[in-house]
Order: C-alpha cells, then structure tokens, then sequence
C-alpha cells in the first residue's frame, strides 16, 4: 500500500499543478492576447465582489477590447500612500475612493490629469464638488446618526440631542485618525457650532461614545450587534437593510444643524498608461448605468441627476445638508487632529 | 562553524531588513512631538502590562485544568479545550470583541476595557504555552513532590515559581509586547486612552505621510521591548517529554473557568453564525471566489508556518550563540504598517509575489513572539547536550541533525502552527501587500466594510476551520521530523 | 536518495543504455506536453475534431467507438486537460526515473487510445512507442538513473 501511496501522490501532484498553471494560464493568456489592461486603484468596497466594481468591470470590457485590473488598497489613506511609494510601478490608470478630506494631500503629492466635467447634469448638493478640474465625484453620501426604531422616546433632533444621559456610552463613533467618516464627524461639528464651542461640545461627547472604532466597519458592526443605540453612518444605511434584510427597523436621525456631504472622487494620476480608458471607465462611472450601480451596490447616492428616481434611494427623505463645500488644507486636518487628540489626552487624565 | 555563521547573519539580516530598508528609504529630518509620544507611550505601557499580569494569572488557573487531561484517555479530550484556548487567535478581534460585549454588559470602556478584552484573547493561549512548559520541565518533579508528601502550596512557592519564574516571565513579556503594538481594541474600546504607539505610527503614515517620524516611532517601541527583555535573567532550563501524573498540579476549576468563559463568549458568536445564515445564498454567486480565498489561506498559513518553522529551526540551528540570542529575544518587528510597506516597496508585487512577501512580512512580525514562547527556554535545555556533543568533535550539521532536530522539531511545529493560525486570520498586512481578496480573513474585512457582519460571521467558520487545517498540518510536520531518522 | 541514483549505475549498470531510452522519451513527452499546453489544445475542441475525424476509420472495436463518441467527445475538455496532464507525469517520471513502472502502464493505455485517435500516418509512431513503453514496464526501467532504485532497494515489490 505504501508503494500505491507513491504512485497516488505523484499523480495527483502533477495534475493539481497542472490544474494550478492552467488557471494561471488563462489570465496570462488574456494578457498575452495584447489586450490593454486598465489598472483601477480602489478601496475594498468598491473592487470586492460585493461592490460597484466588478458589475462595471464586466460591462467595460464588453465595449473597450481591453482590460480592467483592479488594485485593492484598505482605504483612500492607505491607497494615497502606495500611490505615493509605488509610483508608477503601480500603474494605477485610475484611482477610485478619494474623499474631500484627502483632495488637498493628493493634488500635494502627486500629479494628476485634468478632466472635463463642467457639463455634467448633477444634483445640486453635488455642484460645490465639481470646483476643481481634477477630481470628479461619482458618489455622495449624507452623513447622519442612524438608529433602530424604538431606542428613543424621542428621537435625537440636535447635537446637543445626542448629550443626554441615556444615550451615556450609547453612541459608536469612529476615531477621525483612522476613519473617513470620524473626520467627517469632527468637522461637522466644529462647522455646526464653531472651532471652540465645537470642541467643548466633542469633550462632552466623549463620555456619551461607546467607542471610537479605527473603522466604519467596526462602529457599525458594534451598533447592529445592538452594543450601541446608535452609530456615525450615512443617510443610506437604512435602506441596505431594507433591501438586503427586508428590515424597516433603521432610521436616519435628522439634525437640525444640517449634515455634512460626503464625496467620493475619482481622478487620473498624470503617469497613467492607458489614459484614454481611465477616461472613458469615468464616463461610464457617470452614466446612468454606471451611476445606478454604484448607487445599488454601494449605498450611496448618485452625483447624475434622475438616477434615483424610481428607486427606493429616491424615497428617502431628503435631509438638510450643510452647503457650503470645502476642501480643507492639509494643515488644516492635522490642526483639528492635534486638537482632537489632545483633548482626548486631556479627557484621559 | 562557516555555515553557522552565513545562517546567522542571513537571519540577522532577514529580521533586520525592515528597519534597515526604511530608515534607507525615509531620510530621517524630523522628530515625534515628545509630549504626544510621552501620552501614548503611558497608555501602551499600562494597558500592556496589566493585560501581561491578568493573561499570565488567568492563563495559569486555565492551565492547572488543562493538566487535569494529561493522562490516559482524558489525554484526548485536551485537545478540544486546547483549540477553544486558541480560538479568539484565529478571529478578527472584532468578533472576539463582539463576544466579550456580549458577556460584559455594560462593558467598562477605558484602560479596563482595553486590559479584559486583551486578556480574553490571551489567556488561552498562555494556558496552552503554560501547560506544554509545566509538562516539560516540572512534570517528575511534581510526582516527586507529591510522593515526599508536599503540600501544593508548597510546591507552588518553591519550586513551581523558583524554576518556572524566567519562562513565565519571557510568556508576559511576550502578551505584553503583542499588546503593546495592539491597534485595534485599544481604539475600539479604549475610551479616551485608545492612542498607542501603533495607532501613533498609522496616523503618521496616513494623515500626515511622515514616514520619518513613523520609523523613529516603530524603533522606539521595538527599542523599549528590546531594552525590558534585557532584564529577563538568564536560568538553567531542562527539558523532558516523558507523561506524568499531573494529579498534584490538577485544578479542574480551571477548566471549569475555561468553559464557561467559552460559553458566554461563542453564544454570542453562534448566534452571529446562525443569523448569517439566514443571508447565506448570498454566497453562491462568489462560491469560486470563496473557494479561491480558502486556499489562499490555506496557501498564506501553510507558507507561513513552514516559513516559522525553518526560521524556528534556523535559529536552532546557530544556538548556542549568545549575543545573537539576546538579540532574538527582545527582537520586535517594526509595526505592521511599516513592517509592510517596506516589503511593498522592495521589487515586485504583482502575480505570486503576493504570496512570497505576505509570508515573509509575517515572519518578520512574528518571529520574535514565537522565540519569547518558549523557544529560548528549549533550546536552552539542549545546551548542555551540544556542548557535549561539540566536544566530541561533532561537527554543527551532525549535532542539529541528531542532536537538537530531533527534540526540538515538535515544539517548532507548534510554534509555527501558532504562526499559521495568526497568519490565516490576519487581513492587515495582506491588505497591504495584495492587490485583490487573497485569503478568507480579507474578504471578511470586505464583507464588514459593506454592511454585511452577518455574512462575514459565517465566513469566519471556514476561517476558523482553515486555522484548524494549517495548525494540525504543522503539528504533523513537527512529527515527521522529530523522527530520528529522516 | 541522491547517492542511490547514482550509486544504480554500479549495481544496476545492465539497464543504463534503456535508462537513456526513458530519459529521451520523457523529453519527447514534455515536449509534447508543453506544446499543448501553451497551444490551444485546451481551450479548443482540438481532440474532439480529430477524434471525430479519425476514429470512425479506425480499427477500434464498436463498443469504444460507441463509448468516445458519447463520452469523450462532449467532454473534449476535461480529456484534454487528462491528455495533458499524463503526459506531464510521463515526462517527469520517465526523466527522474521515479514510480516508472505503474506510470508506464498509463503511458501504453494513452498510446492504445491515441493510436485509434491519430489516424494511419501515425500509426507506426504510436506502436513503437507502445512497444517502448511495455518494454519500461517490464525491466523496471526507473531502477537505473532514477529515484525507483532507491525505494526498490528499501522496500522491494513490483512497483519500481
């Protein structure tokens, strides 16, 4: 029997390499065939299997006699970093996922190709994004409090809403060291009540925090396992779990301080190799098709105009935003930052 | 002795090349703020220490149980509460974390939170590592004790803690510098005392892009577990593998405490599984995908571990080498982030070479921890032997091939099917150095960052299960080579 | 192991010129195989065309001509992929010498399926190698040059 053995696994080596080099061969072959491959840098959620991604990769290379590779970095930190290190060993065509707090930083480290945006039909909270010529926003988000029905008596209206005594280590926040929304948080604030009554307000918000989790993931992950009454997320989170739950529990909490507008740009690093397809993957990301599949598979809301009507991103209820659109400086972040952390520090002594 | 030395260097220069390459890469022009660094370096320290101390009481409690399935046919069933120990090693800590809110309602936020839920992810494997030293160095002479009529507590105060002190000492240091560089639960439930070292480090590279600052951060910490294990004294260590009876060190209120930790912690998470469940046909339009992610883990653990493995063996290899062991010892890889973009930004990422450098980076970062697990202590025990051996006039290949081989390989095997496990779970450092879901643990942080916590949860089974696959598989190899002749 | 294939050239030296014979045709087959594999033999219905082209003139019994037109012909795919893959064992087997014997036996059953697929211009080639590769069967050919004498010595049987 021991001599089968031998027989047995040397078999089934070779034909399990084989196995292995005919998968290999089949991506290879589609290189060799001298296709162009468009290279798209992009965060987790937007090139995994569950994100826009892979649906707009698909109809892409129906029409383009080419490619599409994506590139996963963890998140748009993250991604400006390798972008920064890699340089154009990476040759990322395109990046996807930038938001208006890393604008200032990419335009500092890294040349980028301008686009032609200025006839797009959009919404018009999306209008202040399209001031530069370099980023174009292909999603947006409302950021807002979102809770299940029946954790208050009275749903929170305000921030100061938010300090009351049950809500005491209720609330799953997200550290704006680490997290795109957390910075979104303290900016809200500060832009609601003002550099210093603003940080007053953060100070006190720290006894009300569940937690500050390094990740959206994480804070939302604590409130649907029911640790907090409520968590940081977007206006759109309820209707994922109407969707894909069938659940009509979750509710966006409406401020009446106004909320803050999240976007999501998409931009051409200069050294692109395949430019001309980076552009036209753009105009399919701002079609009405490519538009209604970031809005289903992401959660956000389309920038182009008329998308959502007709779905049911178009019966959630349109809350007050905050207008005025910024792209903060650099310096800028890292002030607050400072700020935050040393009040925390403060906090913790 | 030529090949010793080219083994030693190639080893010292393996575990040295991220902070070389970085501090190459990154001209160092600028200083970390003194009174930030002074914050988080207080926080580490506290949050570390007290998780050491807790993990390391709790650990031995768990483990008296543990010994009480350490004959004859219990022997079997220690196997199942060895993998419960092991458990919240092979999961994102945020499951483990879920399960301890779970248990802990209302959870204490703050220094306290951040020391339980480091201690819950870290007794059992204290446990585990305790049991295996108890078992190899104490083990006749607590037969003895007992024959010469010894009281436990006794046996405790002079002999358990005089002849264990060191090992048990290198087993704190090593849950104290896992939890030094923690990142995650110290954000999440760290309250105001959330910033360590390692979250100073990420907000460097990722806010401000100060790579410079980041690597006088990452060697200041490595620096600081280097400079305290220098404190650990040096001890005569003994080695033996024969079975004997526990019943004097027995407490089966250990694993009483194991198993209702257990239970309270994994309600939580199968209830999570169970409702995952209800949305698992989501799975069948990726199945192949999934399929793809387990053997990528399957692939990461496996080349991990092996890597573990021969590093475990290398380094026996050069032992007895003094310096070098102290090196080892208080050897602290740079923080993830910057341990991996180092191996980023050294040649190729694309194609396989995903798979060679995650394996290698985890190497690195692991490497150290496992030496502090016991490896010091066994390799020790042999050196005595070699010397004889040396003086024989053996040449160093025939001592490591019959001499230390032989007696070491089992424990090298589980140390790297440690590494395989923390290997198949780890999604941040393959998130770095991949540009697409290679491995079951990345599609799970995946899954998290779109909603779907329920999906990720019953994904986590099959990591689990993987962990399972590439621990048992190094254990394996650890048999194969223990045999004498190979 | 390393010295034993070595060490074969002294205690099994009467085999060395068939040893030659084996190392050549697994570079014939690697050969073959390779071919194939970055050819389009597995992604084209390749083998299905040229069974459907030769086997009906063949000599082969009705029941098998019944049998691959039902089974393997639909299945070009998966038999291709099989076609491949023996021949990748055969050539590593045959050059390192190692489990030659039971290897060899699959070699004579792909040339008897071959040699009703091929047509009559390669008829000859395929019986001469049939002859070959029951000859490697039947010395045991793997026990000179190769890795089957160090496992013959040790364990002995009909295997190496």
């Amino acid at each position: 029997m021991v001599n089968v053995k031998h027989f047995v696994i040397f078999i089934a080596v070779i034909f399990l390499s084989l196995f292995v080099a005919v998968l290999n061969k089949n991506d290879d072959m589609k290189l060799q065939e001298a296709k162009p491959v468009l290279r798209v840098f992009g965060y987790a959620s937007f090139t995994g299997q569950w994100g826009a991604g892979p649906s707009l990769k698909q109809i892409f290379e129906k029409d383009c006699d080419c490619q599409v590779q994506f590139i996963q970095g963890s998140d748009s930190g993250i991604l400006l970093q390798r972008l920064k290190l890699e340089g154009e060993s990476l040759g990322a065509d395109l990046v996807v996922g930038l938001d208006q707090f890393d604008l200032q930083k990419a335009l500092a480290e890294q040349k980028w190709r301008e686009l032609n945006i200025s006839d797009l039909d959009v919404y018009d909270e999306v209008k202040p994004a399209l001031q530069n010529n370099y980023f174009v926003p292909f999603d947006w988000g409302v950021i807002s409090f979102v809770t299940r029905k029946g954790e208050f008596e009275k749903n929170p209206e305000n921030f100061d809403d938010l300090l009351s005594p049950n809500l005491k280590r209720k609330i799953a926040l997200q550290d704006p060291r680490t997290s795109s929304p957390g910075m979104q948080f303290l900016s809200w604030v500060i832009r609601a009540k003002g550099e210093e009554a603003g940080f007053k307000y953060i100070k006190k918000m720290m006894e009300q925090a569940h937690s500050f989790s390094p990740s959206w993931s994480s804070a939302y992950g604590l409130f649907s396992k029911k640790q907090a009454k409520t968590a940081l997320s977007y206006v759109t989170s309820p209707v994922f779990h109407r969707v894909e739950e069938k659940n009509n529990d979750y509710i966006a909490l409406e401020f009446n301080e106004g909320h803050p507008v999240q976007f999501e740009f998409a931009a051409i690093p200069e050294s692109c190799r395949n430019c001309e397809l980076a552009e036209r993957f753009i105009n399919l990301m701002l079609s009405d098709q490519g538009q209604k599949l970031i809005m289903q598979k992401s959660y956000m809301f389309p920038v182009v105009r008329n998308v959502k009507e007709g779905t049911v991103f178009a019966d959630i209820p349109q809350f007050k935003t905050l207008g005025d659109f910024e792209i903060p400086s650099t310096q800028e972040v890292e002030r607050l930052l400072k700020k935050w952390s040393d009040l925390r520090r403060g906090d913790s002594n | 002795m030529i090949s010793r030395n080219i083994v030693r260097s190639f080893l010292l220069f393996y575990l040295l090349f991220p902070f070389l390459f970085l501090i190459y890469s990154f001209r160092i022009d600028s200083w970390p703020n003194l009174e930030e660094l002074f914050w988080a370096f207080k926080n580490s320290f506290i949050q570390a220490f007290f998780s050491a101390l807790f993990s390391l009481l709790l650990g031995l409690w768990v483990a008296m149980g543990l010994l009480s399935f350490s004959d004859g046919f219990r022997r079997r069933y220690r196997r199942i509460f060895e993998i419960i120990c092991l458990l919240p090693n092979f999961l994102p800590p945020l499951f483990t974390l879920l399960a301890l809110l779970n248990v802990v309602d209302p959870f204490p936020m703050g220094t306290i939170g951040i020391i339980l839920a480091h201690t819950a992810i870290n007794f059992g494997l204290v446990a585990v590592l305790i049991t295996i030293l108890v078992e190899s160095k104490i083990g006749s002479l607590a037969e003895l004790a007992e024959v010469e009529g010894c009281s436990r507590w006794q046996f405790l105060r002079y002999a358990f803690l005089p002849i264990l002190r060191r090992d048990l000492l290198l087993l704190g240091l090593f849950v104290f510098a896992v939890c030094f560089s923690g990142f995650s639960i110290p954000l999440i439930v760290g309250g105001g005392t959330g910033t360590t070292i390692e979250v100073l480090i990420y907000e460097k590279i990722r806010l401000s892009s100060n790579w410079s600052e980041a690597v006088l951060l990452a060697s200041f910490q490595s620096l600081f577990i280097f400079g305290i294990t220098m404190v650990a004294r040096k001890d005569v260590a003994t080695n033996a593998n024969r079975i004997v009876n526990f019943r004097f060190l027995r407490m089966p209120s250990g694993i009483a405490i194991l198993v209702i930790l257990s239970f309270l912690g994994f309600y939580g998470y199968i209830q999570g599984v169970i409702d995952g469940f209800k949305q698992v046909s989501a799975f069948y339009e990726i199945q192949s995908a999934l399929i793809w992610n387990f053997l990528g883990s399957v692939a990461v653990g496996l080349s991990t571990g092996i890597l573990s493995f021969a590093s475990l063996l290398a380094i026996a290899f050069c032992s007895p080498s003094g310096w070098r062991e102290r090196i080892m010892l208080g050897y602290v890889a740079p923080s993830t982030s910057l341990c991996c973009f180092a191996f980023l930004m050294f040649g190729m990422n694309e194609e396989f070479w995903p798979f060679v450098k995650i394996p290698l980076a985890l190497n690195v970062l692991f490497l150290g921890a496992l030496y502090r697990m016991g490896w010091d202590g066994i390799l020790k025990s042999l050196a005595s032997q070699i010397e004889i051996a040396n003086s024989f006039g053996a040449s160093s290949w025939l001592i490591f091939q019959e001499v230390v081989l032989p007696q070491v390989a089992s424990r090298a095997a589980l140390l790297s099917g440690i590494a395989a496990v923390w290997a198949c779970g780890d999604y941040a450092a393959s998130r770095i150095l991949s540009h697409r879901d290679l491995t079951l643990a990345m599609t799970i942080e995946t899954l998290m960052s779109s909603y779907r916590l329920g999906l990720a949860t019953v994904l986590s089974l099959a990591l689990v299960f993987c962990g399972a696959l590439c621990f048992f598989f190094m254990t394996g190899v650890g048999r194969v080579f223990s045999r004498k002749s190979i | 192991m390393l010295v034993a294939f070595f060490e074969s050239i002294k205690y099994v030296g009467h085999l060395l010129p068939i040893s030659f014979l084996r190392v050549f045709m697994g570079y014939y087959y690697l050969q073959q195989a390779l071919n194939k594999f970055n050819g389009d033999f597995l992604t084209r219905p390749r083998i299905a065309d040229q069974i459907a082209e030769w086997l009906p003139a063949s000599h082969a019994p009705n029941w098998y001509k019944i049998f691959v037109s039902s089974q393997i012909i639909p299945h070009w795919q998966t038999v291709a992929f099989i076609i491949v893959g023996l021949e990748f064992a055969i050539a590593v087997s045959y050059i390192i010498g190692y489990v030659v014997r039971p290897i060899a036996l699959l070699a004579v059953l792909l040339c008897f399926n071959m040699l009703f697929f091929s047509g009559p211009m390669n008829e000859d080639l395929f019986k001469t190698f049939l002859t070959i590769h029951l000859i490697m069967a039947w010395v045991g050919a793997g026990r000179c040059l190769g890795f089957d004498y160090y496992f013959f010595k040790r364990r002995r049987g009909i295997w190496w």
